[in-house]
């Protein structure tokens, strides 16, 4: 880009201020008396020029004036002495040109080497079936026998020659580490993970409403917890406290589950937060699932015995106050942004689960009434 | 008789060399009170005692030829007493008739020494004396006698008992000039000279007659319509609801200098210029003659004595600020 044509209208403003501030004559007498200090002699010899004069001052003014103009030579008194405006128009235009020449710096150097290179390459190309008439022509003259390899030795070679150790610099060549390739390889890469999880999302949730159907209420409290576990995962991505935060929550349920897969009434959570239930099941509502005893003909019931499991006592209790559900509480789930304190807190959704808060014996009570 | 310029020239220089055989220094002050002799002004000189005031003005007059009359103002001092009064007389026939006794004002150079001691009457006993050169006394009107030239004198430090000049008073002094104590080789060159048995000796330079040609001379010089106009500038400036004034004067002046004070100005910087030599008059000679003529026409506001600024910082940034 030239910007030499931004200086255009800057002549134009500059011929229109001068023709606009063109002094007349009094003012140029002025100017003169000023510039060459003649102590305004010029100007009043100019405005009493028919004055009358008894005492000679006139014809002294005059003489004074003649001396002192006699003395002054025009050609060098007068200095050239750029106005403002131009001094500011001769900036811009020594400005305009550094910014022409820094853009203009590279075109020069770089447009003939590149026609240098391009020359070079289309040598190269002419002379390349030249010399592969000459290397035949050469290797004829030579007779060498050809060997013939089989594959596998042709193979052991090859990995041989990978095998060998290789300098840092020809390791680092066989490898594109641009940075915009690194990133597009990145962004495929991260593509073709996403495009499989959505696909291996699709046949889980296949399997899941396949299996949904299977399930009965036995499994129940720890749907809930199955679906904290799924709530948990979002997070894992957005902010690690979060996600140290439902590890934790984990590890509770986990202690809660555990005396309960001991007891071996309880169906047993997978990894995945999937439930695998011992008994076949047919209907989704409670009750609905097929009993493997039919009622009347094994009658025993299962009663509560009264053996004395350890729970350990929530805080509530432990300040005396005892409470059948707890409301979910929000304490110790702050979360921290960039791992500083925040001045806008926001809390993690805690569901509220059955399974930490009621003990396993009502557990199972409750479980069998909801199964009779 | 008609004089020329060079002989306007010729008469001034001997004026001063006359003045220097008496008063060591000052030069800048002999200056000032010829040009305002010769511009037909009235000159208020204001320094401490003994520094010399009333030996100017007794020199001059001295090498001038003229009628010179002393008035020590003091408190009980009566307009009379200075203009003049009627008095019974008896002719040879026994017939009684008032006659006008002339007072001492009836001179060409009055020296009106400590005029703050008396009191605003008195003082204003001048104000038609000054101003038109005449005095009415029993519905009389007695021209005073020309030139006429009045140099009063005021001590600054002595205030108690005295009667400061009114403002009308005051413009009525084309320049007002405040004398500084000498400098040490002033004051050695006075000692040399004051002590010996020998006292200087002035000679008559000019009588009358030839001070009003000089006068008429000072008038005729040409001044050019932007030196003029400068002038008025300056003047206007020293008004505080006046588009010239600056920040200065809106803040620290009450009132601005008078119609009095441009004359002063062209006057003033007409008989500069030819006491330089020159024969018209340029800016440099109105601001040489600006704070002279303009200081005692300034009156401050209460801000401005408060905080202790003087009309003449006043009238150096209007000079500074008012454009050519």
């Amino acid at each position: 880009m030239n910007f030499f044509i931004l200086l255009l209208p800057f002549p134009i403003f500059y011929l229109y201020f001068i023709k606009k501030k063109k002094p007349n004559y009094y003012q140029i007498i002025l100017q003169t008396d000023k510039y060459f200090s003649l102590d305004e002699e010029l100007i009043t010899f100019w405005e009493y020029k028919d004055y009358y004069d008894p005492y000679g001052l006139m014809e002294r003014l005059r003489k004074r004036l003649e001396e002192k103009l006699s003395k002054i030579d025009l050609s060098k008194a007068y200095k050239f002495k750029p106005s403002p405006l131009l001094k500011i128009l001769f900036l811009i235009f020594v400005f305009l040109l550094i910014l022409n020449l820094i853009t203009s710096k590279d075109m020069p150097k770089s447009i003939p080497h590149i026609l240098e290179n391009k020359e070079n390459q289309e040598s190269k190309v002419s002379r390349i079936p030249e010399e592969k008439l000459a290397l035949n022509e050469e290797l004829s003259k030579k007779n060498i026998p050809k060997e013939k390899i089989s594959q596998e030795e042709f193979d052991k070679e090859k990995l041989k020659e990978m095998e060998k150790p290789k300098s840092l610099e020809e390791f680092l060549s066989q490898y594109n580490l641009d940075k915009n390739t690194l990133k597009k390889e990145n962004n495929q890469a991260e593509k073709h993970k996403e495009e499989r999880k959505e696909a291996s999302s699709k046949n889980n949730n296949q399997e899941k409403g396949e299996e949904g159907k299977e399930q009965n209420i036995s499994n129940l409290p720890f749907q809930g917890a199955g679906k904290s576990y799924a709530y948990a995962n979002p997070y894992e991505s957005k902010e690690k406290s979060t996600l140290q935060d439902e590890k934790a929550l984990k590890e509770d349920m986990k202690g809660s589950e555990t005396p309960s897969n001991q007891e071996g009434t309880l169906p047993v959570p997978t990894e995945s937060g999937k439930e695998v239930d011992k008994n076949p099941k047919s209907g989704n509502l409670p009750g609905t699932e097929e009993r493997p005893d039919k009622l009347g003909q094994e009658t025993q019931r299962k009663v509560f015995t009264g053996e004395k499991i350890y729970v350990p006592p929530s805080q509530s209790e432990e300040l005396g106050k005892n409470y059948l559900f707890q409301a979910p509480t929000l304490e110790g789930r702050r979360l921290s942004q960039d791992k500083s304190l925040s001045f806008n807190p926001s809390y993690a959704k805690e569901r509220a689960v059955s399974s930490r808060i009621l003990p396993l014996e009502f557990k199972e009570i409750l479980k069998t009434y909801f199964s009779q | 008789m008609t004089l020329s310029i060079q002989d306007f020239t010729a008469v001034v220089d001997r004026i001063k060399k006359e003045i220097s055989k008496v008063i060591v220094g000052y030069d800048e002050i002999i200056n000032f009170t010829i040009i305002s002799l010769l511009s037909g002004g009235h000159v208020l000189l204001e320094g401490v005692p003994g520094i010399g005031k009333t030996l100017l003005v007794r020199t001059l007059s001295e090498i001038l030829d003229l009628k010179f009359s002393r008035i020590q103002f003091t408190p009980d001092l009566m307009p009379a007493d200075i203009t003049g009064t009627n008095i019974i007389l008896e002719d040879e026939n026994g017939r009684k008739y008032f006659k006008f006794q002339e007072g001492p004002i009836f001179a060409n150079i009055v020296l009106a020494d400590e005029i703050n001691r008396a009191t605003p009457k008195t003082q204003s006993a001048l104000l038609e004396a000054m101003q038109e050169g005449s005095v009415t006394s029993g519905g009389v009107i007695y021209s005073l006698p020309k030139p006429f030239f009045v140099m009063a004198t005021q001590n600054p430090i002595e205030m108690e008992g005295t009667y400061p000049l009114p403002e009308a008073q005051l413009d009525r002094f084309f320049f007002k000039l405040i004398l500084t104590p000498p400098s040490q080789e002033e004051l050695l060159e006075i000692i040399e000279r004051t002590t010996n048995i020998e006292t200087p000796k002035v000679n008559k330079v000019a009588d009358g007659n030839t001070i009003e040609e000089l006068k008429k001379i000072v008038r005729s010089v040409p001044i050019p319509m932007a030196v003029k106009e400068y002038a008025v500038k300056i003047v206007l400036a020293t008004h505080p609801e006046s588009p010239h004034a600056t920040e200065k004067v809106k803040k620290y002046v009450r009132y601005g200098a008078s119609p009095r004070g441009a004359q002063a100005l062209i006057l003033g910087g007409k008989a500069l210029a030819l006491i330089e030599g020159k024969s018209n008059v340029s800016f440099k000679n109105i601001k040489k003659v600006a704070i002279p003529a303009l200081r005692h026409r300034i009156i401050l506001s209460f801000e401005g004595e408060a905080e202790g600024i003087t009309t003449d910082e006043i009238i150096e940034d209007i000079l500074e600020k008012v454009k050519e």
